[in-house]
């Protein structure tokens, strides 16, 4: 796999330390977005689209720094908006890198080669470049053309300086598995530190609605993909995870494993849905009605979801919750990864969903709590 | 263009121009898809005498309100019972940029290139 040995001690200390404290919910990656602007306008993205005051605003370093002292997880993902838009982001990094934090910059490269000199390459800082698959593919996700050749260039140019560098894909219902594949031989020909995929999520308000994956689908896309993969492969991801992507495994979603904290405060519940900001990342937790979400919550929001940001983060916290998820790691990380034919039945046993009844209503608790008390 | 009137039985659709007064039945409702709104709202205050706030109102309880104003740097709390009218005034930035928008103007712009190309050959 790709993740390097220091980063994966630290993340192995940090939920084992969470594990000895019996504490079953804990941040693993902040999601920090600094700004909403963006230099693009993709079709899958429901991110950016606000009012011009609302994209001119930025979190200074101190509230960057702030949200990350009081979070406390070992990893901070800088998505946006473009990070590389925001005028003080070389501060900002420093003070993360100085926390010794694990930092992924989620960029989509176009400003990278002008603006790599800002910043000094570490094992804390990783450019995570937005490729959402070979030339046209990518072009046409991003919704401009061109964006690929410099996304490469940017790419080449940070790992000339000793940067580490990763990539993130999202897949959508159109991907051809044959291409993705393609693709994920060129990233290693490219010489990326590893690649981290993950299916589309349907924001409310992402242009692209119809486009977005079903569970089902998503199964039989990532088995195509995954299935027969090669050794060269590097993935900056859980092998677990992959395996749940293929429907080789079941995890219910995490929403708490990686908060997200902005402009407005921190997000509640997660990073795809916006049902409210906290000023406290203590009073988000303590606020959350998290019986509400995940596939088994019935929750209409979730039903498809397989999102990284929910799912990464109980595959993690099964690997170092249980010896059977520790050994499937290790066998995984080992003798690669292995995931069920295209033509294959095999399905995972997913739980019950729960009749799901919206928030505000005073029976809903009372009836959470009967779930939660069996 | 504005729609005003709230005795409608059908449920109303909070879009661009439209104006919630806080004695409709639906006003929590328009609060909470103001919320979702993507563009900015104007907040009619009940003290007359207290200046219209026009801004990007991202959260709400059942209590308050918090909006950024569009011409200050910092955010505003504001207790509901004392909003009057709510107008969804600014454009919703996220309506009319979809998928099917981009795909046709991308065939346009390929056709309009090789109609050049053919021209100049």
């Amino acid at each position: 796999m790709g993740v390097p040995i220091s980063q994966m001690w630290t993340v192995a200390s940090y939920v084992l330390k969470q594990k000895f404290r019996s504490n079953h919910r804990y941040p693993l990656v902040l999601m920090l977005e600094p700004l909403f602007r963006c230099n693009l306008s993709c079709a899958g993205c429901g991110k950016i689209q606000y009012p011009d005051h609302i994209l001119k605003r930025r979190l200074s370093p101190d509230e960057c720094f702030k949200a990350v002292d009081e979070c406390g997880a070992p990893m901070v993902s800088i998505p946006g908006g473009e990070p590389l838009l925001h005028p003080e982001m070389k501060e900002i990094v420093e003070g993360l890198v100085e926390r010794k934090k694990y930092i992924y910059l989620c960029t989509n490269a176009i400003l990278l080669k002008s603006k790599i000199d800002l910043f000094k390459p570490s094992k804390y800082l990783t450019f995570s470049v937005h490729m959402d698959g070979l030339e046209t593919e990518h072009d046409e996700a991003v919704c401009r053309e061109g964006v690929y050749k410099k996304a490469i260039e940017g790419i080449q140019e940070a790992l000339k300086r000793g940067f580490r560098v990763t990539t993130n894909t999202t897949l959508f219902e159109n991907a051809k598995p044959a291409r993705v594949r393609e693709f994920f031989d060129e990233m290693m020909r490219l010489g990326v530190e590893g690649m981290m995929v993950s299916p589309g999520y349907s924001y409310p308000k992402a242009p692209d609605q119809d486009n977005f994956l079903e569970r089902s689908k998503t199964y039989a896309l990532f088995r195509k993909i995954l299935h027969h993969g090669k050794k060269s492969w590097r993935f900056n991801q859980s092998p677990l995870f992959m395996e749940y992507l293929a429907g080789d495994r079941h995890f219910e979603c995490t929403p708490w494993g990686n908060p997200t904290y902005n402009i407005f405060g921190w997000q509640k519940p997660c990073y795809l849905l916006q049902e409210g900001y906290s000023a406290s990342f203590e009073e988000m937790m303590a606020t959350t009605n998290w019986d509400h979400y995940g596939q088994a919550s019935g929750n209409p929001s979730c039903a498809n979801c397989m999102v990284h940001c929910g799912h990464e983060p109980s595959a993690v916290d099964y690997t170092f919750g249980s010896w059977n998820g520790f050994l499937s790691t290790v066998k995984a990380t080992v003798l690669g990864l292995r995931v069920s034919a295209p033509e294959s039945n095999k399905l995972p046993l997913l739980p019950k969903r729960k009749r799901f009844i919206e928030a505000g209503d005073d029976s809903v608790s009372e009836d959470l709590k009967k779930v939660a008390h069996g | 263009m504005a729609e005003t009137n709230s005795s409608d039985s059908h449920k109303r659709n909070f879009s661009h121009g439209v104006t919630v007064d806080s004695k409709d039945a639906d006003f929590m409702e328009a609060i909470r898809a103001a919320v979702d709104y993507r563009g900015d709202v104007t907040i009619e205050l009940l003290d007359q005498k207290k200046k219209k706030l026009e801004g990007f109102l991202f959260n709400s309880t059942e209590e308050v309100i918090d909006i950024f104003p569009k011409d200050s740097p910092r955010k505003e709390s504001i207790l509901v019972n004392e909003l009057n009218r709510i107008i969804f005034s600014g454009e919703d930035q996220a309506a009319g940029k979809g998928w099917d928008d981009w795909v046709k103007k991308r065939e346009q712009i390929k056709t309009q290139s090789s109609r050049l190309s053919e021209a100049h050959t």
